[in-house]
């Protein structure tokens, strides 16, 4: 963890997703997912859009997944993400998961090499003792060719 | 098909402008009055035969503040639309059901706000004020960076641009140039000048793909219109023939949708398109609601306009241009009028259904089509028809 002390917003958990940042604080990206009917569901919520069940579990996912849209942000917004301008930011589709699609920072890319298709892996951000981010940065897979 | 119950047939009877300015001076409120003042006169009507108020936004003017500046004694109906740019055009959907079933009889709709000198959108997240969404947006996207609708916007855009084969924004370019051409023909913009291709493609980058001419122009003004019943013979009625929403699943998470690219404009206008017992090829001009250039494009193949991934070649080839197949934004739209979450699209159609519209005017303008997009899941269209009721 990083000595300097942590200035951008951080997550107000509710009830409903307060276990996906515990799992974040263990280096585990928990995804619900319907005990009924397997769907797997994102954002976290309160009952199972596809079956109605309210039997949801969290369950752990490897987050390796493929880039679906992206945008890299080079306009100041008066927040405190202006420091990292340009930035970009992910809609990523999940290997383990493809109906969900989560939406993270790629760090290590520049914003000309940033693609739908690139093939990304979950990264971990202790933000605060109490606050973990999932962050994402390119990997080659092992042919060294996009999937 | 287009003949409501009791025979009755709601119209937009009277509209309002504000000056569109980048520093108005004066408060929200006092810009839905002014707005308000001016429908009133445009419909030859008196405050005190309002007896229904539609809010059409989260910003601006209450109900409350509207009744007690304009000494409104008989309200009977009040509703908001909270549907963020689609509420202009899903409130007169809103009031042609009042209208047409007695639950009022003339109602305002008035917006006023300053987009420019006040709250830019460019430079805060999106207002959503209850349920579990805010929550999730900021826990999920707002921590991330992802603030500003530019870069929602973006996420669509860029993922059209991959499916459709795009190798460049050129065409989103060509709707910034045609529109730019269009608000300098409509006068009403301060300082707008039209811009070329070249100008569009080394604009500075905002969101990628999105450079600054993509992104409309924050505004202060404001902008109010009246529905109440046409009367024979009313040459400046414009009759309210469709108006329909739609919306998409998981409505207020636009980044985790399972059909990223489906927003529910499509059904709206089918379900518009019914009701008046029109086609798309119907419609003498659009104003599509604008707030990035690639929304325009989007909406042409999402409401029927031009076929499937049609829409670029359409532009390039000047169709939107007043004097083309299909003119679009005539005003200059959200882009290079006045982002003023859409009202001012309906204003200008009903100028041009009035035959009005001053130099965009579009040569025998009979029926025109609005739409209203907002909070990244909300659609409206109207199908709108001038000449005597």
């Amino acid at each position: 963890m990083s000595d300097i002390e942590y200035k951008k917003p951080l997550p107000r958990p509710t009830e409903t997703d307060q276990e996906h940042w515990e799992g974040l604080k263990r280096h585990q990206v928990l995804v619900q997912r319907c005990d009924d009917c397997q769907t797997w569901l994102w954002y976290p919520r309160q009952m199972c859009s596809n079956c109605a069940s309210f039997a949801l579990s969290w369950t752990e996912v490897d987050p390796k997944g493929t880039i679906y849209s992206f945008t890299t942000q080079h306009h100041a917004t008066g927040s405190k993400f202006d420091s990292d301008l340009p930035y970009s930011v992910a809609v990523v589709e999940l290997d383990a998961a493809p109906e969900v699609k989560m939406v993270g920072p790629v760090n290590k890319v520049a914003p000309d090499e940033i693609h739908i298709g690139q093939r990304v892996r979950g990264t971990f951000l202790d933000a605060t003792p109490e606050v973990t981010f999932l962050h994402f940065e390119p990997f080659e897979t092992d042919s060294g060719s996009q999937r | 098909m287009s003949t409501p119950k009791g025979d009755v047939q709601a119209a937009i009877v009277g509209i309002g402008e504000t000056e569109f300015t980048k520093e108005s001076g004066v408060s929200d409120l006092r810009l839905s009055l002014e707005a308000t003042k001016a429908a009133l006169a445009d419909a030859e009507l008196n405050a005190h035969d309002i007896d229904g108020i539609i809010i059409p936004t989260v910003v601006g003017a209450t109900t409350e503040d509207l009744t007690t500046n304009l000494g409104i004694e008989n309200l009977r109906y009040h509703a908001a639309v909270v549907m963020g740019g689609a509420g202009p055009a899903a409130a007169l959907r809103h009031a042609k059901t009042a209208v047409e079933n007695g639950l009022a009889s003339r109602i305002l709709v008035c917006y006023g706000f300053n987009g420019r000198s006040g709250a830019r959108l460019g430079r805060r997240g999106p207002t959503l004020m209850f349920g579990e969404a805010p929550s999730m947006r900021r826990n999920y996207e707002g921590v991330h960076g992802l603030l500003v609708p530019a870069q929602y916007y973006a996420l669509w855009a860029q993922r059209y641009m991959y499916e459709n084969g795009w190798k460049s924004t050129e065409p989103m370019a060509h709707v910034a140039v045609a529109q730019s051409h269009h608000a300098v023909m409509n006068g009403k913009a301060v300082g707008a000048k039209e811009i070329s291709v070249e100008d569009h493609q080394s604009s500075r980058m905002i969101s990628a793909p999105f450079r600054l001419y993509d992104c409309s122009r924050e505004t202060d003004g404001g902008a109010a219109y009246i529905v109440a019943a046409a009367e024979p013979g009313d040459r400046n009625a414009v009759a309210i023939r469709g108006a329909a929403e739609g919306h998409p699943g998981q409505a207020d998470q636009p980044t985790t949708r399972r059909r990223f690219l489906h927003t529910g404009m499509a059904e709206a206008g089918e379900r518009a398109f019914a009701q008046a017992g029109w086609k798309p090829g119907d419609v003498d001009f659009a104003e599509l609601y604008d707030a990035f250039t690639f929304n325009v494009l989007w909406q042409l193949e999402l409401l029927g306009l031009c076929g499937p991934g049609e829409a670029a070649d359409f532009v390039m080839a000047g169709s939107t241009r007043v004097g083309g197949a299909l003119p679009v934004n005539t005003h200059g739209g959200l882009l290079s009028q006045a982002h003023l979450w859409g009202i001012n699209h309906i204003t200008e159609a009903v100028k041009q259904l009035r035959g009005i519209a001053g130099e965009a005017q579009v040569n025998g303008a009979k029926r025109g089509l609005v739409t209203g997009s907002g909070d990244f899941g909300d659609n409206a269209v109207v199908l709108l028809e001038g000449g005597p009721a």
